[in-house]
């Protein structure tokens, strides 16, 4: 069902910020801005996240860290570099890692192992 | 996953002879001006005969399994034999007088599909005939709101379910929008010549069908489906489903379901009339224009436009979301234009587009 679906479209979001930039844009076509589309597919997840939680389906302890990284890929889309720079060099950045690694956090808060996101969802 | 890729590969879905279409209002009332007239007399809920007003001969009625209906009066002619359960209203009521969110193809009572909110499977339930009675029953907290039908397609597996009005559930997928009636066409269409004739035992029961006709060809671009593909393509071109193209939706469906999506497929053929045709058909999109698509998808009702305000550019793109019944929370429906960027392919627009249970599709657009 439709809980289901957002529950593994936010899962599989968390998993694509996970990976470094060259895992990352096997995921997308050559056409379009890869790191665009890494941060968008979470933001897309993110809007739905109301629902899941109204549900109890989010752990309470996964809660803060999900709003923090709203707020992280707010500020990526919003910098400064971020229309300018190339992808490699952006997507490697010590923001994006940080990213990275408050994504792993999230998933572990939530038992989701890492790896590789179901490409059904993304 | 089992993968297979094709290199050279298009499915071209053509639309089948429509020899009969018929439009109600939700009660039933045939709208006449705007249908095509036929033979065929099953026609209202899909089980219901028309049957011609014996007093004057001018008006009709529906023949259900337990009573005819008036569609003109909006009432059954019979008393209700589950009265005893609807003692608020009168016992000759269609559908609790409300045909919009219930129905009653029987005449006897109507019932729903609800889905548990953890595990998704859906049940029939013999006490919940509306909405409003799931958040009176004990289930309200773990279960949802389905319906009186319903469509399910496992992601993984590509197979598909239909719970009918009856509680049956099928393993493929009746399209209820209009109905077929063989007819020999004037002139020579390969649709039809190509396609099976109507046996005569499909004709005695009034759904003599003309089975829609897959073509597989092979092009130099690359391109795959999924099974969820074909099946909404199908849904896109309006087909009444019955028993040969449920054999053919059957076989599509295990043919296909061990195949992945690789990349974008190449448009199926249906036009682009609205936002509809886009989540049934995403590729739809392809090469075409902001303004094309805008011109053609602005006002959509519970869908909400927007742009793609957390990029810097100038140009901020385009972006519309379903929003859910109550207008509160967006769903995973969404279509959206990315105006490009100078960091990749040339900086050429290009559209996504989020199909829910279809995933998500990315498609080149024309500037």
């Amino acid at each position: 069902m439709e809980i289901e679906r957002y529950y593994k479209k936010l899962i599989a979001s968390l998993k694509l910020i996970s990976l470094n930039f060259n895992e990352q844009r096997e995921y997308f076509p050559e056409f379009v801005d890869v790191p665009f589309e890494i941060l968008d597919t979470f933001e897309k997840a993110f809007m739905l996240l109301p629902q899941l939680v109204e549900l109890n389906i989010i752990t309470y302890k996964a809660i803060p860290n999900l709003l923090r990284l709203h707020n992280l890929v707010n500020m990526e889309l919003k910098s400064v570099d971020f229309e300018t720079l190339e992808a490699e060099k952006l997507c490697n950045s010590e923001e994006w890692n940080k990213i990275r690694e408050l994504s792993k956090e999230t998933l572990n808060f939530m038992d989701e192992p890492f790896g590789k996101p179901d490409n059904n969802y993304i | 996953m089992f993968c297979i890729w094709f290199d050279d590969l298009e499915i071209k879905h053509k639309r089948a002879i429509i020899a009969q279409e018929t439009h109600y209002d939700p009660w039933g009332l045939e709208l006449v001006g705007i249908g095509r007239q036929g033979l065929n007399r099953f026609t209202f809920n899909g089980q219901s005969e028309k049957q011609a007003n014996l007093a004057d001969g001018k008006g009709y009625f529906y023949e259900t399994d337990f009573r005819s209906y008036d569609a003109t009066l909006g009432r059954f002619h019979a008393y209700d034999l589950m009265a005893s359960g609807y003692s608020g209203i009168t016992p000759y009521h269609f559908a609790l007088n409300n045909p919009i969110s219930a129905n009653d193809p029987t005449g006897l009572e109507a019932k729903d599909w609800i889905a548990n909110k953890k595990t998704g499977e859906i049940t029939w339930d013999e006490k919940v005939k509306s909405k409003e009675d799931l958040a009176k029953s004990d289930k309200k907290d773990t279960h949802e709101h389905v319906g009186k039908t319903y469509t399910q397609v496992n992601e993984k597996t590509g197979e598909t379910t239909y719970g009918d009005q009856y509680g049956n559930k099928h393993n493929s997928v009746p399209l209820p929008e209009i109905t077929l009636s063989a007819k020999k066409p004037s002139v020579y269409d390969p649709a039809y010549h190509a396609s099976t004739s109507p046996t005569s035992g499909e004709a005695s029961v009034g759904y003599a069908l003309i089975a829609p006709v897959i073509v597989v060809t092979l092009l130099p671009a690359a391109a795959a489906v999924t099974a969820t593909s074909i099946i909404n393509a199908a849904y896109c071109a309006g087909v009444w489903v019955g028993a040969k193209a449920v054999q053919f939706g059957n076989r599509v469906g295990s043919w296909f379901k061990r195949i992945k999506k690789v990349g974008a497929a190449k448009g199926g053929g249906a036009a682009l009339r609205g936002v509809d045709d886009v989540i049934a058909n995403p590729s739809l999109l392809e090469g075409k224009t902001l303004s094309e698509v805008q011109n053609i998808l602005k006002n959509t009702s519970g869908w909400k436009e927007g742009v793609m305000t957390k990029t810097r550019s100038a140009d901020k793109g385009w972006t519309m979301h379903q929003l859910n019944s109550k207008g509160t929370d967006v769903t995973d429906l969404y279509i959206q234009y990315h105006p490009g960027t100078h960091r990749h392919f040339n900086g050429n627009p290009y559209w996504k587009v989020s199909s829910g249970k279809n995933g998500v599709k990315s498609f080149e657009a024309s500037k």
